[in-house]
């Protein structure tokens, strides 16, 4: 009888696996306290001269049109604001792994990074049409929300065509494909990835149930808020792969956030104006 | 030879020989307008139903009540007749979702609402590859007129040539 694969098998295999930058999760971590202070931070981005850079290059970016250059991560935090600077360190920290090839998804480079960059800022729009959650733990949480899928990438190669086939023959979702034919789906991979990264819960909800919000336990409004984002930025088609849009969207999630359809309308014309604005020049100076 | 590539919300034309491309079409609405006598076609990447906020920077390409008047406006300046033009419309793919009936659907809505406003115009779609769960991406060659229709998982097939009848006629 063949020995059962398990999820820690599959990341024990995959050997290009990223590691998540400790000191862009101690960043996060210290923006989330309310308590902390612009030297603080500039602090913990210190310990890491490479990502500190590439947060001064986002400041500098056309984007955020400033007068003057931003020297340093204090500038940068007093002129673009704490959570500005926060998500810029994840984006800075997660663009190397993020914009690589995913060939067993059909992804070809860079298109992994917008598809996670739109769901970010998705996420992001809806936390705020919401009310009723952080729009910056949101953002996050829609950042990392297929980390499952580099794992699970390798695993896939040449099946995935398949897969997807399956799924139109027996009405399936591309998670449900995935757990039938892999044993594991992308959220549960993702799910346990966050884990091993030490990632806060609500990043591990997102990463885990962003397809299906309903089957977590206890309801997280962030695995909500990206379940959405997700949805938008596969509605604009912002980084199709294989899989497509064979996913289903959940009710009881925009029950939850307290959206109706008519708020996805807004949510949607807002993300497609930001992601020109945002994830092409982002991506060109983080580069 | 000119490669325009048609991004959400916006709209491009060109006099032919050229080729137009849009590359991961989700729910979006692609509406080809093609003269093929003139040589003539525009493509406009249509991402909802309508305009409901004020903001003045919008591109009309963005909704069908904005981008099917002002494609047709486009390709006729470029030398199109309105008696001659070809629709082609593209994507419109949706997720599982709400079945029920009661979700944004955009795939569906922008599908209607493109149909809708053409009907306006007098005019209707003589080719489509609209709904699934597929992404798509799609070519379109001028003068031949030849829409191709990639999705993934499946393959490329063409949609229409629509300016074989010229061919043949000629």
């Amino acid at each position: 009888m063949p020995t059962q694969i398990t999820i820690e098998d599959i990341i024990q295999q995959t050997s290009d696996l990223p590691v998540m930058s400790s000191v862009a999760l101690r960043v996060m971590r210290e923006a989330d306290n309310s308590n902390t202070t612009a030297a603080r931070l500039s602090h913990w981005l210190g310990q890491d001269p490479a990502l500190s850079s590439r947060v001064l290059r986002l400041s500098n970016s056309a984007y955020y049109g400033l007068s003057r250059k931003v020297n340093t991560i204090q500038d940068a935090v007093v002129i673009l604001g704490l959570r500005c600077v926060r998500n810029l360190a994840m984006v800075a920290a997660t663009y190397p792994w993020l914009s690589k090839p995913l060939e067993g998804y059909g992804l070809a480079p860079l298109m992994l990074w917008q598809h996670s960059h739109s769901t970010a800022l998705g996420s992001q729009y809806v936390a705020q049409k919401s009310g009723r959650l952080n729009p910056d733990v949101a953002f996050t949480g829609g950042l990392l929300h297929d980390i499952g899928k580099l794992a699970l990438n390798a695993s896939l190669d040449r099946k995935a065509d398949a897969l997807a086939r399956l799924a139109d023959l027996n009405g399936w979702t591309f998670v449900e494909a995935e757990r039938t034919v892999l044993g594991f789906d992308h959220g549960q991979v993702g799910g346990h990835l966050a884990e091993k990264w030490n990632l806060p819960q609500e990043m591990v909800d997102s990463a885990r149930f962003h397809h299906e919000p309903d089957r977590a336990e206890t309801p997280s409004l962030v695995a909500d808020a990206v379940h959405v984002g997700n949805y938008l930025t596969m509605a604009l088609g912002f980084g199709l792969g294989v899989d497509g849009l064979k996913y289903a969207l959940c009710d009881s999630a925009l029950l939850r956030l307290g959206l109706t359809p008519e708020d996805l309308d807004y949510v949607a014309d807002e993300l497609e104006r930001e992601f020109w604005a945002q994830t092409q020049s982002v991506g060109e100076m983080v580069a | 030879m000119r490669t325009y590539d048609v991004e959400v919300g916006e709209i491009k034309t060109m006099h032919g020989p050229g080729t137009f491309r849009c590359k991961s079409v989700g729910s979006c609405v692609v509406l080809i307008a093609c003269d093929p006598i003139a040589r003539v076609a525009g493509v406009a990447h249509i991402m909802l139903p309508a305009k409901f906020t004020e903001r003045d920077d919008d591109r009309p390409g963005k909704y069908a009540t904005t981008g099917v008047p002002e494609l047709l406006r486009q390709v006729e300046e470029l030398g199109a007749s309105r008696d001659e033009i070809r629709i082609a419309l593209v994507g419109g793919a949706q997720i599982f979702s709400f079945r029920s009936g009661s979700g944004p659907d955009f795939g569906r809505r922008n599908g209607e609402a493109v149909i809708q406003e053409l009907a306006k115009l007098g005019l209707r779609p003589e080719a489509h590859d609209l709904g699934g769960t597929k992404g798509r991406s799609l070519t379109l060659d001028l003068p031949a007129g030849t829409i191709k229709v990639t999705r993934l998982a499946e393959g490329t097939s063409v949609l229409c040539t629509f300016g074989e009848k010229v061919a043949k006629a000629g």
